[in-house]
């Protein structure tokens, strides 16, 4: 006999609704959260994010972020399991640290150096579109540099696949079938390359972060 | 022929790198867990606590939210309740004067601390010419009574008479004799003339005949 799961209602997120919980809406999300074992799934979040960091400090900072996308941002009880979903989030904020703390950085420096002197004006300014451009422009820098770093990774260790797998991607070529048809490789290749390809990318985002990870233990 | 950006290609590595990572990390029990958190020298309880805590925090309402909460239903408690006599004149007198006393709330305390009283003999917290040698129990009794009951002062100047009545009544529990000080006695005059009473212990379970004068929160003018 199929019992029926129960089925419970997804939580909005205050970015899709555009304002803040009321109190209604907070011990609504409390009760679901507990319903759901916060407390143990945090635990297990607070592990992989301890296991990315390697540091103590550094996981318990980035749960209090993690705790603040919670609330943020969508979560389907039903779709995702809890921790499932905190470790999602543990991974985003982990990933994106840096570039959120470097952009906010030079966004400060830009606000004041360019817009500050204009703030009286009330209509958005070329300088905060221009400000929005360069921001653009800088990340599509640092992605080419993770990019290049990534190469310099393949060619280092003569990992062709991935080259050709690189390079295919950026020509929005993401069939393996037709990426081995255009390289003349055998498709199986492209299949094996994947998990050298995670290896490395998890191996980059450590060691611009300054954790270091041993062969196998990325995890 | 080069349509994709480095941003999308880089963002699509680094889920795909994270795919396998998260799937691996969330399988991991709740037990296991802990044990790494503990062999890596984590304080699981203190773990444990600060999760718990995010779920008070969101359990427990705003201040402010609560404040409004609490004038809304007492609004609406008000509003359900039949219409109200007129309340004679020398009733809105003396509700006048005793709400102005006490709307000056801890101003008024303030004055009264460093002015004593002109009474004979007042009934104020114990002092070493009145109790040369309180206990020290008692005299905690009577400083968390102080607390209450300065918090009721200010509960009636913003018109939470409600609020003011419960502070009045956990002071009376803990400092009996506090009850007979002036600032006490005024105020629970603004309370009986500016709400019905909070507590039926403390009156006769018999329906009011004297109903407050109007204004749901604002103390007569």
């Amino acid at each position: 006999m199929n019992v029926p799961k129960p089925q419970w209602a997804a939580y909005p997120g205050t970015d899709r609704l555009g304002r803040a919980l009321t109190n209604e809406e907070k011990a609504a999300f409390a009760k679901l959260l507990r319903a759901h074992d916060y407390v143990g799934a945090r635990l297990v979040a607070l592990n992989f994010a301890h296991k990315l960091t390697r540091s103590r400090q550094a996981a318990k900072e980035l749960m209090g972020r993690v705790d603040v996308r919670l609330v943020q941002q969508a979560w389907d009880p039903n779709e995702v399991p809890l921790a499932k979903a905190l470790c999602r989030y543990v991974w985003s904020v982990w990933t994106h640290s840096l570039e959120e703390s470097a952009a906010a950085e030079r966004l400060t420096d830009a606000y004041l150096q360019e817009v500050a002197p204009f703030q009286e004006r009330t209509a958005p300014s070329a300088e905060q579109m221009n400000l929005e451009e360069a921001r653009r422009r800088r990340r599509e820098a640092e992605a080419k540099a993770d990019l290049e770093a990534l190469r310099a990774h393949f060619e280092k260790a003569k990992d062709e696949g991935n080259l050709d797998w690189v390079r295919f991607s950026l020509e929005e070529i993401d069939d393996l079938q037709e990426m081995a048809r255009r390289s003349g490789r055998d498709v199986r290749e492209f299949y094996l390359a994947a998990e050298r390809r995670k290896r490395a990318v998890q191996r980059l985002l450590g060691a611009k972060r300054g954790v270091k990870y041993e062969e196998g233990d990325e995890s | 022929m080069t349509t994709r950006t480095a941003q999308e290609l880089w963002q699509r590595l680094v889920d795909e790198a994270g795919e396998d990572l998260i799937e691996r990390a969330a399988s991991v029990s709740v037990a296991q867990a802990e044990k790494e958190l503990r062999d890596a020298g984590f304080d699981v309880k203190a773990e444990r606590a600060a999760a718990e805590a995010f779920l008070a925090e969101l359990e427990q309402p705003a201040d402010i939210d609560r404040r409004k909460e609490e004038l809304v239903s007492q609004a609406r408690a008000r509003s359900l309740r039949p219409a109200r006599k007129r309340p004679s004149t020398v009733v809105l007198l003396a509700a006048a004067a005793t709400t102005a006393a006490v709307g000056g709330g801890l101003l008024y305390a303030e004055l009264h601390e460093h002015a004593p009283p002109q009474q004979p003999a007042p009934p104020a917290p114990p002092s070493p010419t009145t109790n040369p040698s309180p206990a020290p129990v008692e005299s905690d009794l009577v400083a968390a009574a102080k607390a209450r009951r300065d918090e009721a002062f200010s509960a009636c100047t913003q018109g939470l008479y409600s609020r003011c009545a419960d502070l009045l009544d956990q002071a009376r529990q803990l400092d009996p004799a506090g009850e007979s000080d002036p600032r006490v006695v005024q105020a629970r005059a603004a309370i009986a003339a500016g709400q019905q009473p909070p507590k039926p212990e403390h009156r006769p379970p018999t329906p009011r005949k004297k109903p407050p004068p109007r204004g749901p929160e604002t103390p007569p003018k």
